[in-house]
């Protein structure tokens, strides 16, 4: 059993428990125990974009040094902490007047020489770097019979390219390698990385529900049957309000949006309880049944 | 006893506002071996040199030293100056007290003087060091060698040729023409591009003293300007050129067909083929990657059908030496593919094309036969969108440099869509317009009022493919709106990128290309068409982007620099180059590896190092390798610097 | 309204701070214009990208801060990517967010929101929603 220290963040540990259930589940039938970090805080949601505000680089500091001393790797599995800590080490491995400053808040955690080695890593890299893609495809019990998923490339995994360094966001192809394992079928749509809205949920709602809005109509025209993303605001934008789409659009087809780690735990035939469906607003389970995978 | 004439300048005011000129020359007429000591406002101008000239006469003086300005400015000037009054030029040596006195010492005048003071001395010494060297000579071989069979190789081959001399042209492909032959109608007149075109290849096929080798790459280069040896690898085409009569028939009935590169991917050819209807030579190829016969070992079609046996499946390469004095690099461009671009759909959509692949499909030879019909489905575009600086100007994608082109080349596109589409809609994306030639204003003008062409400022985000519409997501600075198309073809003006394999020809004709694989030129301003090695010639798009007008009139520059070599009797090369003290010299053969220049070889028989006169480029490398200081540099030896290093001190 | 230009108005304390809270050289926008074709919003703004980064390079920073666009960028970092000449646009709104919020003044109060609201979004909008709207004050 191969243990890598792991940071749910604060949606996953509360309003969408189920998913980290279902990922950690996943994980451990597939061989990876994840192993929440102990005392571990808020990555912040933001990176923060300006210079001068080191206080913001204090609590990814924090994790991070706590991560190292048990691994060289530490795994995320929401967007948002994915883009703070990875932005965080990034900044702190190179940025040493950065580094200094916040280092005057370490106590415990503070480690002799700074952890370089540490990436951080999302849940996806282990499927693509260490299990690989083919391997997954045979690991998995039930494939997904071709179901149509169209990957949502979320704003926060891949942008901006230089900080992240992960796939080039103009022409991402992890996801959909990730659906194609898992059986199903990845289907590429026009409004596969715009941005759903975000946080203007907040202050402009009337903004962010035709962004989200846009990106299921035009999966639907290109022949999805679903939605897939790795990020929780995302997953509300996309998936809970479609209550508010319904009643602004008379036409408007309900789509059911997975989270990544639901589809991985449908293949491997994980029981219905862990799998996290009663969170979702438009429920997938329909679907499912009628492509015979439940 | 020494009798050196010193000549200070004032510069105008550039030395003399720093420099106290009447003590310096005060100081040096009292000084030894100083015959006369002189001063000028402009010693460059015409009554300057006519000091020295008559000071040399008058005074019968055996050394010069000038203290002015840097000796890239006018070292060859006074060297000239003195040569005409009977003073060996290598006894004129420059003190430079402007870049390296005055000007950067504006304020501490006294330091200044003393410092131009202490400069001129060392100069002095080292006049006094001073061989008097004569200039080299050596045969010229009269004959070019032109890489590249476009537009600018062609002008330049018939220039060199009409002069008299033989030349050989050279082409990767298998007919000459280069990417003109791919166009269809040019800016700003929209002539027939084929039409101009052709004469020149006929001319260029028929010329006697033009050697044409087609289907043919330069593989080895060795030697100098002047005397080259040239290794070409002529490919194999399967084809008895002396026999094949041009007739046809085996292209006709070859069964193989595949995608052709001439058009750029929208149509086809078969596996024998010619390169276009007016191909000069009209002589077909066998492409071995599609050949029946060559991958499965079936078919034969071809050597069966062709009425003079001319189809010889068992050719091979051949590899032909010429001698050569001067070469010519116009090996042309090529555009970044679509593929590079993942904004613009990476080059999966088929609707989204480039500069070349719109000119093929307007072209009367071309896959369409000149009507404008998407690739994808075959019907009439009505909504087309141009997009001007794609991957030009854009410093992230590593392509920092304006191409030139595209500006001019996608007004004419939009307006020969309207042409064959006279209800059609053409919108161009643009950040500016540079249409800088005779005529071109003028002509994007007459496009926007006559065609209705839409210009609108500002660049495209994104390409999306919904249905079987492009959705293009662009913006209009000037109003500040975003913009949205749903077009139903694109055209990309892509970035203009040197052909490929120019820095591996570069590092065959050991000439420098920069850092986007152009070829560099001697000097951007004054040598635009010499490149950094001697004897060989740039012209056309292989030294930047460049239109026709340009490229043909850079060919005519190379080739009239190809005609002032040839028109001298011999070779002159300046003697400031290695020597080779043979008493001291061991023969370890250190220098040899050394060379950059492969000047050093070693006399197998008495065994120490000899110098290539020629190619000796006066670098110093070998004179630093040498571990028994047996190799030096001509009126530059350690001897010569210690003399003036211990005067200084 | 015309603009009167002169090296105090371009070199002002606003456009200094702006410079150092990004660490961006304004100067090299070349108004290419694809911050604003590709900006998810750029559609609702009352400023459009390209137009802010204008202005700053005006030194018309006044007319910025009282604008709408800034508190409708969602920082999905389109515009940075894109951008040709490399500088990362969405680092010059966030300033332009930051000089606003450190003059104390809110854009949304976060706690005023509906209860169910604030009960079923996930936690990261609610802090996200504190982190550019509200001021430390």
């Amino acid at each position: 059993m191969v243990s890598y220290p792991y940071f749910p963040g604060c949606a996953l540990s509360t309003k969408a428990k189920a998913l980290d259930i279902c990922a950690r589940e996943a994980m451990k039938s597939l061989g990876y125990e994840l192993k929440e970090i102990e005392d571990w805080t808020c990555c912040g949601a933001v990176f923060s974009l300006a210079e001068d505000e080191h206080i913001r680089l204090v609590s990814p500091a924090r994790t991070i040094f706590k991560s190292s001393k048990v691994s060289d790797k530490l795994v995320t599995l929401c967007s948002a902490c994915f883009n703070v800590l990875r932005r965080s080490q990034k900044v702190l491995k190179e940025n040493k007047q950065r580094r200094e400053r916040v280092l005057n808040y370490m106590d415990e955690e503070a480690v002799e020489n700074y952890p370089e080695n540490l990436k951080v890593i999302h849940l996806i890299e282990i499927f693509r770097d260490e299990i690989g893609f083919e391997n997954l495809s045979k690991e998995i019990k039930k494939h997904l019979n071709g179901l149509k998923i169209a990957p949502f490339y979320d704003c926060l995994t891949f942008r901006p390219p230089k900080e992240m360094e992960f796939e080039d966001p103009e022409n991402p192809r992890i996801y959909s390698n990730y659906i194609t394992a898992l059986g199903g079928e990845p289907i590429d749509f026009p409004y596969r990385s715009e941005c759903c809205g975000a946080h203007i949920s907040v202050s402009n709602p009337e903004v962010s529900l035709e962004c989200s809005m846009r990106i299921l109509n035009s999966a639907r025209l290109a022949g999805a049957e679903a939605l897939l993303t790795s990020c929780p605001l995302c997953h509300y934008n996309l998936d809970a309000r479609q209550k508010e789409m319904a009643e602004k659009r008379i036409d408007f087809k309900p789509m059911p949006v997975f989270y990544l780690t639901q589809l991985l735990g449908i293949a491997l035939e994980l029981p219905e309880n862990v799998l996290g469906f009663e969170k979702n607003y438009v429920s997938p389970l329909p679907l499912l049944k009628e492509k015979g995978l439940l | 006893m020494k009798k050196i004439g010193l000549f200070i300048c004032h510069c105008g005011i550039n030395i003399a506002g720093t420099i106290d000129i009447p003590e310096v020359k005060k100081f040096f007429s009292e000084y030894d071996d100083i015959e006369i000591s002189d001063d000028y406002k402009y010693m460059c101008s015409e009554p300057g040199q006519k000091k020295l000239r008559d000071a040399i006469v008058e005074k019968n003086l055996d050394g010069v030293v000038v203290a002015c300005c840097s000796p890239r400015m006018h070292e060859i000037t006074f060297r000239n100056a003195a040569l005409a009054a009977g003073l060996n030029p290598y006894k004129v040596e420059i003190a430079n007290i402007r870049e390296q006195c005055s000007w950067v010492h504006q304020r501490e005048k006294d330091k200044a003087t003393k410092k131009a003071v202490d400069i001129i001395k060392t100069m002095i010494e080292k006049v006094k060091k001073d061989e008097p060297l004569q200039p080299i000579e050596f045969e010229i071989t009269k004959r070019a060698l032109v890489i590249g069979g476009g537009i600018a190789g062609i002008t330049a081959a018939i220039d060199v040729a009409n002069a008299g001399y033989e030349v050989i042209l050279v082409e990767k492909r298998h007919s000459i023409g280069g990417k003109m032959l791919e166009l269809s109608e040019t800016f700003p007149t929209l002539d027939c591009a084929q039409c101009t075109l052709t004469p020149k290849t006929v001319e260029a096929g028929r010329h006697p003293k033009i050697k044409l080798m087609v289907y043919s790459e330069v593989e080895e280069v060795k030697g100098y300007i002047g005397n080259f040896d040239v290794k070409i690898r002529k490919k194999a085409s399967y084809v008895d050129w002396n026999k094949c009569t041009g007739c046809g028939l085996c292209q006709e009935k070859c069964p193989t067909k595949t995608e052709s590169e001439f058009d750029h991917g929208l149509g086809e050819r078969k596996a024998i083929y010619t390169l276009s209807p007016q191909a000069v030579p009209n002589k077909p190829i066998i492409d071995k990657n599609s050949c029946r016969y060559f991958r499965e070992g079936k078919c034969r079609v071809c050597e069966k059908i062709c009425p003079v046996q001319a189809i010889n499946y068992e050719m091979k390469d051949e590899i032909v030496e010429e001698k050569v004095g001067a070469i010519v690099v116009a090996t042309g461009y090529e555009i970044l593919e679509t593929e590079k671009i993942p904004e613009y759909g990476c080059g999966m959509y088929k609707d989204v094309i480039d500069g070349l692949q719109f000119e093929r499909l307007n072209s009367a030879s071309g896959p369409t036969a000149g009507e404008i019909r998407r690739p994808s489905d075959g019907k009439i575009p009505k909504e087309v969108v141009f997009i001007k600086c794609v991957g030009s100007r854009d410093p992230e994608k590593g392509i920092p440099y304006c191409s030139r082109l595209c500006c001019m080349y996608l007004a004419k596109h939009a307006r020969l869509y309207k042409h064959k589409v006279p209800d059609g809609q053409a919108y161009l994306f643009y950040m500016d317009i540079r249409s800088f030639g005779k005529g071109y204003e003028e002509f994007v003008q007459q496009s926007m009022e006559e065609a209705n062409l839409l210009y609108i400022r500002g660049r495209v985000a994104r390409i999306m493919q919904e249905g079987d519409k492009l959705v293009v997501w662009g913006v209009d600075t000037l109003s500040g709106r975003k913009v949205e198309i749903k077009a139903d073809m694109v055209v990309l003006g892509t970035a203009v990128v040197p052909s490929k394999g120019s820095v591996e020809l570069g590092k065959i004709l050991r000439t420098a290309t920069d850092e986007y694989g152009f070829f560099s030129e001697a000097h951007i301003k004054l040598k635009p068409v010499e490149s950094m090695t001697g004897g060989i010639y740039l012209a056309g798009c292989a030294q930047s982007p460049k239109d026709i007008p340009d490229t043909v009139a850079q060919a005519g520059a190379a080739a009239a620099k190809v005609l002032s070599l040839f028109g001298q009797e011999k070779m002159v090369q300046e003697p400031l180059i290695a020597c080779v003290d043979t008493d001291l010299c061991s023969g370890c053969g250190v220098c040899v590896v050394a060379c950059p220049f492969d000047a050093r070889m070693l006399d197998q028989d008495e065994r120490i190092s000899i110098v290539n006169e020629a190619l000796c480029q006066g670098c110093g490398a070998c004179v630093s390798a040498c571990p028994n200081k047996a190799c030096q540099l001509r009126n530059a030896s350690p001897k010569t610097y210690m003399a003036m290093v211990d005067k200084y001190l | 309204m015309k603009i009167v230009l002169n090296k105090e108005r371009l070199n002002s304390a606003y456009v200094q701070t702006i410079k150092d809270i990004s660490l961006q050289k304004i100067m090299n926008c070349y108004q290419c214009g694809k911050c604003t074709a590709g900006c998810p919003v750029a559609d609702y703004m009352d400023i459009v990208p390209n137009e802010m980064m204008r202005l700053v390079m005006l030194g018309e920073i006044e007319k910025l801060l009282s604008s709408k666009a800034i508190w409708l960028c969602t920082s999905c970092f389109q515009c940075g990517t894109r951008c040709p000449k490399g500088i990362e646009v969405h680092r010059v709104f966030e300033a332009l967010r930051s000089i606003a919020l450190r003059e104390g003044k809110n854009y949304t109060d976060i706690e005023k929101l509906p209860d169910e609201m604030l009960d079923e979004m996930p936690q990261q909008a609610i802090i996200a929603g504190f982190r550019k709207f509200e001021s430390l004050e």
